[in-house]
């Protein structure tokens, strides 16, 4: 194969993507050497590239919050459990809906699709998950959302790419339906399971809002709900009106600037790791997904 | 075997006789009560020792037989979750209303729990004698009216109990000074400007005199707040950036300060300072805190970009020496970037023509955070009587209430030698919460209870108040200026936030430059009347004939 020249517009391509990349970088920079700093260094203010004075405070009071281990344990536990059971399903639902010979496959398709445009809003999905007896469990933070319209319509995409003749052969050497979706099916689609499931589990990890709706028992909060307390603690001024009737002693004690970067590396850092050994996986899977309609 | 019989008998006649024993124990379990007051971190269930203490005295004591159920909801989500709960049926049996519009609109839904007032007072017969009596040494005596009007619906019937507190009508804000700069400059606490013209006067010197000292010209005046001491000067308060609309009485009729003759002296006095480059062109942000950082820190102030801001009190620049302590949290931020001789200085308020000053003030009457009662106990007058009767145990038994509001002495608190009570200065407030601490805190009024001992405590021998008061009494450093209109006008909400936007819009635009002050203001009145400014002058004058 003849390699291309490496043009000016190649050039600028790499400019404006390495650009990108620093602006990145540099974020992460400053909030990894905040996290190092004592308080008064974010008080200062400005761009911190290089530690200006370093302490390890931040990360003693993180480690020694229970808290955020608890939030941790909660945090992994979701995003394992509901990552792999959200994917089964999705493939599942995903594989009968990418069959042509299913009866009625364009109402069904529609039918799930329908939802990703109307939401039931707040008040009647809380009602919905409190009539099942969801609230203050495990499982709210995963059944309501068990099945995406999004990851469903993307992996049947990619399912209808996958030839038919596969199945057909299968069938002719003996195996049954769940055999073939088993063993070549989910086999033939890892770039698209590696996709939705890089997705299920950042997504999980960073979900926050269902634990604050429906959880109440404070042994089940996640990491997330943890952080944003540390996070926006004092960062609001109450009403103008009620600040004056309350002493400042009262207020929520304010957490350090470093102290909120370090229990946001602390948070980001295991997700950030998992990210470089399946993005790869990534374009592929979108890619392929998204070629048939 | 008859010797049998008889045993058996016996044993039967005694297991009988237990029974009906352990029927009426079972009867008396306790009643279940869940609150869900302001809380900084959610309690801890293996550490909470001050619930079951609270408990054990209520019951033993006072014969109240229940059992407290702390709920943690998130203060900066409140109503968000809340409000599911609510529709749901599943909210705690107390709870708060943010807002008077909050508190208005629980009700009209029918969400929240309503009594008569003689059920409240037969009760909680010492919560009322002491709001009536107008709290401590009946200092708040005229406020009882406010009191009773905030505390009922239209239909007399009470719906929240409001908190009475002299500090809610106490000045907060202050004008904060650079200590450095003015030292520079020459200015000390004798020549500090106390009139309009020598203020604006200090601004640009802090812009064109070099106070940094660098050499370059890269310092302003002020910044957002400072503008507030300048609506100040002229007699009234102005949301101005990002707040909402106040209201202020002359000869018996109401007016809105932001379409008032005073503001537009003020823009014409901001645009010219801006046009000279004196005023922080981020004022437009209408905040002078970092995003997400704590907002009582003046970002500019701290780091030498600007002179003078009224973003914090004088409680968090408090010294050293009032509570011997490391000083007010924005104190030891400040001296920590500038250094521990840095200083800083109160300024008095500047005076405009007709000598006024000020920053705005609140209520000593207020319903924000004031507990409300979940519509359910309509339906069980027992357990709201059990509510109000816990509320008068706290406002009597000085002891109960130290307990929830402080914890376990020697634990969280300790006394120190004037009688003052110190919290633990180890424990965060969310600490403190975990361990029960403040949990009970919407069963005995807001932040204190209904008693002499729980005032005294958290105001009037509290140093730190006592610092505020008497820097208050200085000339020009007190501030009086109040909204005159308390209550929720009916198309507020549909109309205030677009007003706020349109003013802020359009002061930004004349004070940059873009439009021209004399000949557009009318045209701003104009718009912002027909916006909806209209409406809200007619309920805002209907509201003030009712009151």
């Amino acid at each position: 194969m003849k390699r291309e020249k490496f043009t000016v517009w190649d050039a600028l391509i790499y400019l404006v993507l390495g650009l990108f990349c620093l602006s990145i970088v540099v974020a992460f920079l400053h909030l990894l050497n905040l996290s190092f700093s004592p308080s008064y260094i974010a008080t200062k203010g400005g761009l911190l590239l290089l530690p200006r004075d370093v302490t390890l405070d931040n990360y003693a009071k993180v480690i020694t919050n229970k808290y955020i281990w608890q939030g941790y344990r909660n945090t992994i536990l979701r995003t394992a459990v509901g990552t792999v059971v959200q994917l089964l399903f999705t493939a599942m639902g995903a594989y009968v809906l990418s069959k042509r010979y299913f009866p009625h496959r364009t109402f069904w398709t529609f039918f799930i699709v329908f939802t990703m445009f109307f939401s039931g809003g707040l008040i009647p999905t809380f009602l919905v998950v409190k009539s099942l007896g969801l609230l203050d469990t495990f499982a709210v933070m995963i059944l309501p959302g068990l099945i995406s319209a999004y990851n469903l319509t993307i992996m049947r995409n990619f399912f209808q790419s996958l030839p038919e003749e596969i199945e057909e052969s299968c069938m002719i050497d003996g195996a049954g339906r769940f055999r073939i979706f088993f063993q070549f099916i989910l086999p033939l689609s890892m770039p698209i399971l590696a996709t939705v499931a890089l997705w299920l589990a950042v997504g999980h990890w960073n979900a926050w809002f269902d634990v604050l709706i429906y959880i109440s028992d404070e042994t089940k909060f996640t990491l997330q709900i943890v952080l944003r307390r540390i996070i926006i603690t004092g960062s609001k001024e109450i009403l103008d009106t009620t600040a004056s009737a309350r002493s400042v002693s009262d207020e929520p004690l304010v957490s350090s600037e470093g102290l909120k970067a370090a229990c946001i590396f602390v948070t980001t850092l295991p997700i950030l790791c998992v990210y470089p050994f399946i993005q790869r996986y990534f374009v592929k899977g979108i890619m392929v997904g998204s070629l048939k309609g | 075997m008859k010797r049998k019989l008889l045993s058996c008998l016996v044993v039967l006649a005694l297991l009988l006789t237990c029974l009906p024993l352990s029927l009426a124990a079972a009867d008396e379990a306790p009643t279940k009560i869940s609150v869900a007051g302001y809380m900084f971190g959610p309690i801890d269930n293996d550490l909470d020792v001050v619930t079951p203490a609270v408990e054990k005295i209520l019951n033993e004591k006072y014969g109240l037989n229940v059992d407290i159920e702390v709920v943690y909801i998130e203060y900066s989500e409140y109503n968000e979750i809340l409000n599911p709960r609510l529709a749901a049926g599943t909210a705690p049996d107390v709870f708060l209303a943010m807002s008077d519009t909050m508190l208005e609109s629980y009700y009209d839904q029918g969400a929240i729990a309503s009594w008569d007032v003689d059920f409240f007072k037969e009760n909680a017969p010492d919560v009322c004698a002491f709001v009536m009596g107008g709290g401590v040494n009946g200092d708040l005596i005229d406020q009882v009216d406010k009191w009773m009007s905030a505390a009922t619906a239209a239909d007399g019937k009470m719906i929240t109990v409001p908190s009475l507190k002299p500090d809610g009508s106490m000045p907060y804000k202050t004008l904060i000074m650079r200590g450095d700069w003015l030292d520079k400059l020459g200015v000390t606490d004798e020549t500090l400007p106390k009139t309009v013209d020598d203020f604006v006067d200090l601004m640009y010197r802090f812009t064109t005199e070099d106070p940094d000292g660098d050499g370059e010209a890269d310092t302003y005046g002020m910044s957002a707040t400072g503008i507030k001491a300048l609506f100040g000067a002229y007699g009234v308060y102005c949301g101005f950036v990002g707040g909402t609309s106040y209201w202020y009485e002359k000869d018996g009729e109401i007016l809105n300060a932001d379409v008032s003759d005073a503001a537009k002296e003020v823009v014409s006095i901001l645009a010219k300072m801006y046009a000279d480059g004196v005023i922080d062109p981020e004022f437009v942000t209408g905040s002078e805190a970092v995003a997400g950082s704590y907002w009582a820190i003046s970002n500019g102030l701290v780091n030498g970009r600007f002179g003078a801001s009224a973003l914090a009190s004088i409680d968090h620049f408090r010294l050293k020496d009032v509570l011997n302590d490391n000083g007010g949290p924005v104190a030891q931020e400040y001296w920590a970037v500038n250094g521990d001789d840095a200083t800083f200085v109160y300024a008095p308020w500047p005076a405009g023509p007709d000598g006024d000053y000020g920053y705005c003030v609140g209520e000593a009457v207020a319903v924000s955070e004031s507990a409300v009662y979940n519509a359910a106990l309509n339906d069980d007058p027992e357990k709201l009587a059990k509510i109000f009767q816990i509320m008068n145990a706290f406002a009597t038994d000085d002891e109960l209430w130290t307990l929830a509001a402080y914890g376990i002495e020697g634990e969280h608190y300790t006394v120190a030698e004037d009688g003052r009570l110190v919290r633990n200065g180890e424990l965060t407030n969310a600490d403190l919460n975990a361990v029960g601490v403040w949990g009970c805190r919407s069963l005995y009024g807001a932040d204190r209870a209904f008693s002499d001992f729980s005032y005294n405590t958290l105001f009037y021998n509290d140093p730190s108040i006592a610092n505020r008061l008497n820097w208050f009494k200085k000339d020009q450093y007190n501030s009086y200026i109040q909204n005159a209109v308390t209550g929720v006008l009916p198309s507020a909400g549909d109309l205030q936030s677009e007003l706020n936007t349109y003013r802020d819009e359009t002061w930004i635009s004349m004070i940059k430059g873009e439009i021209d002050i004399e000949s557009g203001w009318a045209d701003y009145v104009q718009t912002y009347m027909d916006l909806g400014g209209e409406q809200l002058y007619t309920e805002a004058n209907e509201w003030y004939a009712n009151n």
